[in-house]
């Protein structure tokens, strides 16, 4: 069954087309919903209530549109406002130095412990960030979507996303540009 | 071996949520709830709302035109049959801080209606959490006699309501108001079982009462009604009906229902004899009888006027009646499906059988396309009986399905039979309604007031003006433009609205005196962007109604209801103390160390000034505008803000010195008004923001000390204005 198949279903009220949606997407939203909230349960929540709005509300959803990145879209948002629901001040550490080292330093080794180590420190250092940046993060280099639609999905001007991105984009020039002028 | 940033990644979160996880049962279960049911469950003060609305439906019987009906601001429309009473004076209790006052009461023939407030409940005694055991008893009545007496309708919050109760016998004039617990709180939190003794007296002669006249209705019904390709009028029954038309000053009130529940009414629109839309609003007024929608206009308009409604109906065709013969085999399976695509001649229309599969509870599900306007159908197997079934569609999508539960999953050769099909129109109600006997604008009692900058004919001129702006007028504005988004679209303009461009979607914009920064809130909080630079700056601060001090280092703002001063880059975050703790609203800086605020109260909010520096605080004066919205002028001079005329029912736009006087009447209040007016950086031009029909906004530049008015030539509410 196709995503746009799915939507049918879900809008004559079937079960069976969410049943399909979760079944495809849940793992992948997950994991960017724990990669925000760095949080399992947290997480877990966050993208069982995102299915179940988009179940309720599928009579809205324009099924010409593509529906991963809507669910993306809305996963990362009620991501990060559960995350501001439990932390309504946010430190501002825009240092994403360490990261992003050890994001580049991961993509070549060889050795599974060494990559197994050097995940747990990745891990550390995302929770450097605060909410809205690893959102950003996890937007670009987890679901590899473009700024144009990072923006959208986070309801902010392109710009904002030019300036969260700004400080790993100086320090990640020489690594990832020969891969991002592919794009 | 060369990983990709994705790979890494995924292999970083899979540690943490393994591929054998799986969301589905949890979400099946929570669907298979009942979302309201649960809702009113954990949320106690939803509940006490949803029945007050319901015992504002409820309860209501309809006015009889011959009555003598007031209207008491802020208590609502009364029946004046017999002689009013009121509170002799307010009363309150404290207890463990906790202050409950009744501010005042109105005894009429019709109902008993109690103003309460309660102040100074500590945060952390009130629930913050879904599904915790919370109070939620509504206060009562009790009578000498044993007598109770219990909640009919009214309105309100935590802090402040008013609450309707059944009329009190006219020869009782002692009674007492009991309340179990306080809304919200955790069990034993707070002080239980409050109670004060309530004493009556005949109300005094200078009361304001409203004058209330029931206006005979005449109703041409049904003028016209089609469907929306506008052909093939049709005669079904107008869906709804006007129940109470009221005149109070110088609006008129129109109250109905809805006859047809299965029909959903949307799109209503008022147009006047002349072909031209009223802007009309909700009903401003408290204590209305019940009703399922109502609107609010000016009553000069030219009669008769139109009503329309559009809506959605629904009509199932009993006769219609198709079968199909399938053979589903003697062994289906759950999953199993068979794509037909079998049109079908039913009730004159033809749809498509799309497929037949089996679900997985014991049933099967037929699946549908093709006609737009269908939206449902019966069906049924010949020779078994189903347990259950379910289905339907939206109108417009041109799918629909239909299920069958059976206790045995029947099998082999079927005889399917197709019956009832249900049709979806969307159809256009109209309906004239004259008013024959408006109340003369002479008989209006609100206190006259001097006449304003911009009154509702020049405002009416200036909407249909398309002239460019005529005055010279230096720095930028902000302007919110709703563009469909959940939070409106920033734009930095010149003041006539030219060289535009979107900075940000978000709200609450404040440019700083120099124009150097903007400061909004985002989806997540408060916003600084260096306009030069283009630098976004999050401060990590929840939070709205910012305004920066004059030197531009410092911002004021509100967040959760508190007042708080923060340095422009985010650090040095101060709370201000101000007494009583009750909701405040932000107003302005005096200078770099005054800061001006308000503080709701009973009725209104009062503003003050405080000094950071000594903590002194000082009484301005009281405004009545729902949210304590003001603004103090860059100069620090004026100050602009909405209130209330005496008696009167909506709000005009003023201006006064910090200390009220030199009140001065910018918009009068006919003219539909946001509560938010700017001032421009030189603290001589006011952006008064009105409202039009379909939610624009329409900018209006005043000079409030010449009365010189003038449209800015675009849509948008001004948030902001610096050089």
């Amino acid at each position: 069954m196709d995503d746009q198949e799915a939507i049918r279903q879900m809008k004559n009220g079937k079960i069976s087309g969410l049943e399909n949606l979760v079944n495809k997407y849940q793992i992948k939203a997950l994991r960017a919903a724990f990669l925000v909230t760095h949080d399992e349960a947290l997480a877990e929540d966050v993208v069982q209530d995102t299915f179940i709005r988009f179940y309720q509300r599928v009579k809205h959803f324009d099924e010409n549109r593509s529906v991963e990145p809507y669910l993306m879209r809305s996963m990362v948002n009620a991501a990060l406002n559960a995350v501001h629901r439990d932390r309504k001040m946010i430190s501002l550490d825009r240092d994403l130095a360490q990261f992003e080292g050890l994001l580049t330093q991961a993509t070549s080794v060889e050795s599974q412990v060494e990559f197994k180590q050097l995940s747990e420190k990745i891990l550390a250092s995302l929770s450097q960030l605060t909410p809205r940046q690893r959102a950003v993060i996890v937007q670009r280099y987890y679901l590899e979507m473009s700024e144009a639609e990072m923006a959208q999905a986070l309801d902010i001007a392109p710009g904002t996303v030019k300036w969260l991105l700004h400080a790993a984009r100086n320090r990640l020039r020489d690594i990832f540009g020969a891969e991002r002028s592919k794009k | 071996m060369k990983h990709s940033h994705r790979t890494v990644l995924d292999n970083v979160a899979q540690q943490h949520i393994p591929d054998s996880i799986n969301l589905l049962p949890q979400i099946i279960q929570k669907l298979e709830r009942k979302p309201l049911k649960q809702s009113l469950r954990t949320r106690p003060a939803l509940v006490f709302l949803l029945l007050l609305l319901a015992l504002s439906i409820l309860s209501g019987v309809a006015y009889a035109v011959g009555r003598s009906l007031g209207y008491i601001p802020g208590v609502g429309v009364i029946e004046q049959d017999s002689p009013i009473r009121v509170l002799t004076e307010p009363v309150s209790l404290e207890r463990d801080g906790i202050v409950l006052t009744i501010t005042d009461a109105v005894l009429s023939s019709d109902k008993t209606t109690i103003l309460y407030a309660l102040e100074n409940v500590p945060w952390k005694l009130l629930s913050h959490q879904e599904g915790e055991q919370v109070c939620y008893e509504s206060p009562f009545l009790y009578l000498p006699d044993g007598e109770m007496l219990f909640l009919t309708g009214g309105g309100g919050n935590l802090q402040k309501a008013r609450l309707e109760y059944p009329p009190i016998p006219s020869d009782l004039d002692q009674i007492t108001f009991m309340l179990p617990c306080i809304m919200d709180t955790l069990p034993g939190a707070a002080p239980e079982n409050w109670s004060l003794g309530l004493h009556f007296k005949p109300a005094p002669p200078d009361m304001t009462v409203v004058p209330v006249v029931e206006i005979v209705s005449s109703t041409d019904t049904p003028t016209e009604t089609g469907n929306e390709n506008g052909t093939e009028p049709k005669t079904s029954e107008v869906p709804f009906a006007i129940t109470t038309a009221l005149s109070v000053d110088d609006q008129t009130i129109l109250l109905g229902t809805n006859l047809q529940q299965d029909t959903w009414l949307q799109n209503f629109h008022l147009i006047d004899a002349n072909g031209e839309e009223i802007y009309a609003i909700p009903p401003q007024i408290e204590g209305l009888p019940s009703y399922h929608w109502g609107f609010q206009f000016q009553s000069n308009q030219a009669y008769p006027l139109t009503i329309s409604f559009e809506g959605i109906s629904t009509t199932r065709i009993s006769d219609s009646k198709a079968e199909l013969e399938f053979d589903v085999g003697e062994n289906p399976q759950p999953g199993q499906e068979w794509v037909l695509n079998q049109p079908l001649e039913i009730g004159e229309r033809t749809i498509m059988l799309k497929s037949i599969q089996v679900d997985s509870r014991g049933g099967y599900e037929f699946n549908f396309d093709g006609d737009p306007d269908v939206t449902g159908i019966s069906v049924q197997i010949s020779g078994y009986t189903a347990l259950g079934g379910g289905g339907g569609g939206a109108y417009g999508f041109g799918y629909f399905s239909a299920s069958k539960a059976y206790e045995t999953l029947p099998t082999g050769q079927l005889n399917i039979v197709f019956s009832n099909l249900e049709i979806s129109t969307l159809e256009n109600w109209k309906v004239q309604w004259a008013s024959e006997n408006p109340l003369p604008a002479e008989e209006s009692i609100s206190t006259p007031e001097p006449e304003a900058c911009l009154t509702l004919d020049k405002w009416t001129q200036l909407k249909a003006q398309d002239e460019p702006l005529a005055f010279n007028l230096s720095g930028n504005i902000v302007a919110l433009v709703n563009e469909g988004e959940p939070l409106p679209s920033l734009y930095l303009s010149n003041p006539d609205g030219s060289d535009a461009q979107k900075i940000a979607t978000g709200a609450w914009p404040s440019l700083s005196h120099d124009g150097q920064y903007l400061a909004y809130r985002g989806d997540d909080g408060i916003y600084v962007i260096n306009l030069a630079s283009e630098e976004y700056i999050p401060l990590g601060i929840d939070g709205y109604g910012m305004i920066w001090s004059p030197d531009d280092t410092r911002m004021m703002f509100i967040s959760a209801s508190d007042l708080y001063v923060v340095n422009a880059d985010g650090s040095g975050l101060q709370q201000i103390n101000t007494e009583p703790t009750q909701l405040t609203s932000s107003i302005g800086w005096l200078d770099n160390q005054t800061i001006v605020y308000g503080i709701m109260s009973i009725d209104g909010f009062n503003l003050q000034k405080q000094n950071l520096q000594s903590g002194e605080t000082t009484d301005l004066f009281k405004i009545d505008n729902k949210a304590g919205y003001g603004s103090v002028s860059p100069d620090g001079q004026w100050i602009v803000f909405a209130d209330r005329i005496s008696a009167g029912v909506n709000w005009g736009i003023f201006i006064s010195h910090l200390d009220g006087s030199d009140r001065k009447l910018i918009a009068e209040p006919r003219v539909p008004t946001a509560f938010i007016s700017i001032w421009s950086p030189d603290s001589r031009w006011l952006v008064v923001n009105t409202l039009a029909t379909g939610d624009s906004e329409t900018p209006i530049l005043v000079n409030p000390f010449t009365c010189e008015t003038a449209r800015l030539g675009f849509y948008g509410m001004v948030g902001a204005w610096g050089w």
